[in-house]
């Protein structure tokens, strides 16, 4: 069992609590200077002047939902594999923060879109598929809060995960195709000319939101094994003390 | 695997062969390996259990069932299951099916886990669960003859007809079995048994429950049979039965749970 | 074909003609959720006709999501469910076989009664074959991506509402595809790219949503 030292709770447990503070400092850090290059350093642009300031959140955003729900099929897949407890917390501590970033990218989306395009919502490929995401998400926290049983809720979770992570592309492609199909809305995603800057500030408040997500997820997983394994000896302990009860 | 008649002096032979945690029946001897034993003329093994559990530990929630719980079984006995309601008498018995993954602990059969065996041993297997598993939209026949196809046996209808009226249910054939009464549905299970003499083991929750003192007896008198036969019944029941045989009991609640959250 | 196959497939197709007032009241559901929908957007002939595939769709995924529950419910209180698990064969076996079973009981009349409905909006013959073809490939993947849910969710307190929430997302494909077939062939483009799409989808869904759907169960009954 040497092998899978840190998917034992215990010791998983007190990994993140180191990690965890590092993340959120990284994740601070680096949301500093990339909120300073994105509203500072980073030009106007020509077409849209201000507004486009968003994408700053926006892309991000968009890009760690996809990443979070991939990342919780793959603990997921982990879990059912490996029979290993600490992936399906994993996994279940990520589900809110990737709902999160994809109601964020839906809402900036929004916002971004009303300046732009003249509406809120357009039934563009993106924003549609991104939408099915956020359902996907709620299905999921959903389906884990409704089951009772600790253990149906990971495998139950850990399947639809899974289930919906093989469907994604799928889902994205077929509403690429209706939506070239369907000319209805003349909107085109106006072109913004990327200069270097302005790309630097998006990669920076990405690898911000990677560390925030990474350490709200360890925050989050510790207290996940604590009410999980609250019947072991070491987290009574554990529980005891942080003035809790058992 | 060969089954043999408990002949002269086999019993001794079985009682020094195995090894120290296994205790053998004295009724029946299995003879799964052909090793010459020196100094005797048979050509024996050791008296191996069919079905090993080992520091099983249950969980259903918070609560700890029951924990280190062991248990050997071999052919030919009868293992009551007992312990006060809620104590995880069912739980158990859905474990030693596969039904349901331990927390801790593991199953076998034939010295292989269950998971790794499942196919061989669930043809071994009939269990017959709390609930009827009968379908109150089809008649008895149906409903048993269901219940042998889906299991993979090949009964065919007059058999399930024939054991349906032997257990007393020859008038309720083709009737729906929404009116039928609880004892008449547990005898369909009762029927069920009686097609089923080719597996060896029996696990049977609450068999007794709402059977009438004529059905008892005889259910008692298949269980029996069937152990005599060199199978295996394990049961639960908060009846009493006269088997006419030794019943081995396993009091649940001595592996009750030393804490609970 | 394995016996256990067999067994269930026929087993559950008596049970389907035993308790068919239940299917007639799925179809009678899908009928009249499919004619709500004029009352809504008005009677303008062309209207209609340019969102009756679509109706027809989402009726056809609305009644087919009505019925997923009855799919394991019933064996699973039972007590079937319990059996069909100690059975030799794999648990894959027989739930193709429920699978198979519920669309034939379920899926299949939506299509033979889409055609009427199609005919209500106003669809010319040539697209009504169209609609009832699409819906023959398309139907089966909705009763095996439902099967996965309808595994996930059984005994749960809210089931149905939870069942619609975890599987209309991932059925919006087929959706998609299944009434962009009557638009694609009545604008020309043809029907090749859509029914092939669809036909992939469909052997995709054949090949991996009986697994899934056994998983869910094994879990769901642990």
């Amino acid at each position: 069992m040497n092998l899978f030292k840190f998917s034992s709770p215990q010791t998983f447990y007190s990994l993140a609590g180191k990690l965890a503070p590092a993340f959120g400092v990284i994740a601070a850090v680096l949301a500093a200077i990339g909120l300073y290059i994105s509203f500072f350093v980073a030009p106007t642009d020509a077409v849209q002047g201000e507004v486009y300031r968003i994408i700053f959140i926006h892309v991000p955003a968009a890009w760690m939902s996809m990443v979070i729900y991939l990342a919780m099929a793959f603990w997921s897949a982990i879990g059912l594999g490996l029979g290993t407890r600490v992936s399906f917390y994993m996994s279940k501590a990520l589900a809110p923060t990737g709902a999160l970033f994809c109601f964020l990218a839906l809402w900036t989306g929004a916002l971004w879109g009303r300046p732009t395009w003249g509406t809120y919502w357009a039934w563009d490929a993106r924003m549609t598929s991104q939408l099915l995401l956020l359902f996907l998400y709620f299905g999921h926290i959903a389906l884990t809060n409704a089951i009772e049983d600790a253990r149906r809720a990971d495998k139950a979770g850990a399947i639809i995960a899974l289930v919906g992570a093989v469907n994604i592309p799928v889902i994205y492609f077929s509403v690429k195709w209706w939506n070239t199909l369907h000319q209805g809305s003349s909107i085109n995603l106006t072109k913004i000319s990327v200069v270097n800057t302005m790309l630097i500030g998006m990669l920076i408040m990405a690898l911000a939101a990677w560390a925030y997500s990474i350490a709200v997820a360890l925050v989050r997983v510790r207290s996940i094994i604590l009410e999980r394994e609250r019947r072991t000896e070491w987290a009574g302990v554990e529980i005891a003390a942080q003035g809790g009860r058992a | 695997m060969q089954w043999q008649d408990p002949g002269t002096g086999l019993n001794s032979i079985a009682k020094a062969a195995p090894t120290a945690r296994q205790k053998c029946n004295p009724d029946v001897v299995i003879f799964l390996t052909t090793k010459r034993l020196p100094d005797t003329p048979w050509r024996v093994v050791e008296c191996t259990p069919m079905l090993e559990i080992h520091d099983l530990a249950c969980l259903r929630g918070d609560r700890l069932l029951f924990r280190r719980l062991g248990l050997s079984v071999q052919a030919g006995e009868l293992w009551r299951i007992a312990g006060a309601n809620g104590v995880g008498k069912t739980s158990l018995l859905r474990l030693l099916c596969g039904l349901a993954t331990p927390d801790e602990g593991e199953v076998r059969w034939q010295r292989k886990t269950i998971q790794q065996e499942r196919e061989s041993f669930h043809a071994a297997l009939l269990y017959l669960g709390h609930a009827s598993a009968l379908n109150d939209l089809l008649t008895p026949l149906e409903n048993l003859h269901f219940a042998c196809a889906a299991a993979g046996d090949a009964v065919d209808t007059a058999a399930c007809s024939a054991a349906l009226t032997r257990i007393g249910l020859g008038q309720q054939l083709d009737l729906p079995t929404k009116v039928l009464s609880q004892g008449q549905r547990r005898r369909v299970g009762l029927a069920r048994m009686l097609l089923a003499t080719q597996r060896l083991l029996w696990i049977l929750d609450e068999p007794f429950t709402a059977l009438d003192v004529a059905a008892a007896a005889e259910l008692a008198q298949v269980i029996a049979q069937h152990a005599k036969a060199g199978g295996m019944v394990i049961f639960t029941s908060h009846q009493d039965a006269d088997f006419g045989m030794p019943v081995r009991t396993l009091d649940v609640g001595k592996f009750g749970g030393a804490f609970s959250a | 074909m394995s016996k256990a196959f067999i067994a269930v497939l026929r087993r559950d197709l008596l049970l389907a003609w035993r308790s068919r007032a239940d299917l007639l009241v799925a179809l009678s559901f899908f009928v009249v959720v499919a004619s709500l929908f004029p009352f809504g957007v008005g009677s303008d002939p062309d209207q209609l006709r340019a969102i009756g595939p679509g109706v027809v769709w989402v009726a056809a995924l609305l009644a087919t999501l009505l019925a997923l529950p009855r799919m394991f419910s019933q064996d699973f209180d039972s007590g079937v469910l319990e059996q069909l698990l100690l059975s030799q064969e794999p648990p894959v076996v027989w739930v193709s076989a429920k699978i198979a079973a519920h669309w034939l009981s379920t899926g299949l009349p939506l299509v033979v009664v889409s055609p009427l409905l199609a005919l209500m909006y106003g669809l010319k013959p040539s697209a009504i074959e169209v609609l009832a073809l699409a819906l023959l490939i398309g139907t089966p993947i909705l009763s095996l991506i439902g099967a996965i849910g309808a595994a996930l969710t059984l005994g749960l307190r809210g089931a149905g509402s939870l069942l619609a929430l975890l599987v209309l997302p991932l059925m919006v494909p087929v959706l998609i595809f299944g009434a962009g077939s009557v638009d694609a062939w009545a604008s020309g483009i043809g029907l090749r790219a859509h029914l092939l799409l669809m036909g992939g989808g469909l052997f995709a869904a054949l090949a991996l949503a009986p697994f899934a759907s056994a998983a869910a169960l094994r879990i769901t009954m642990d």
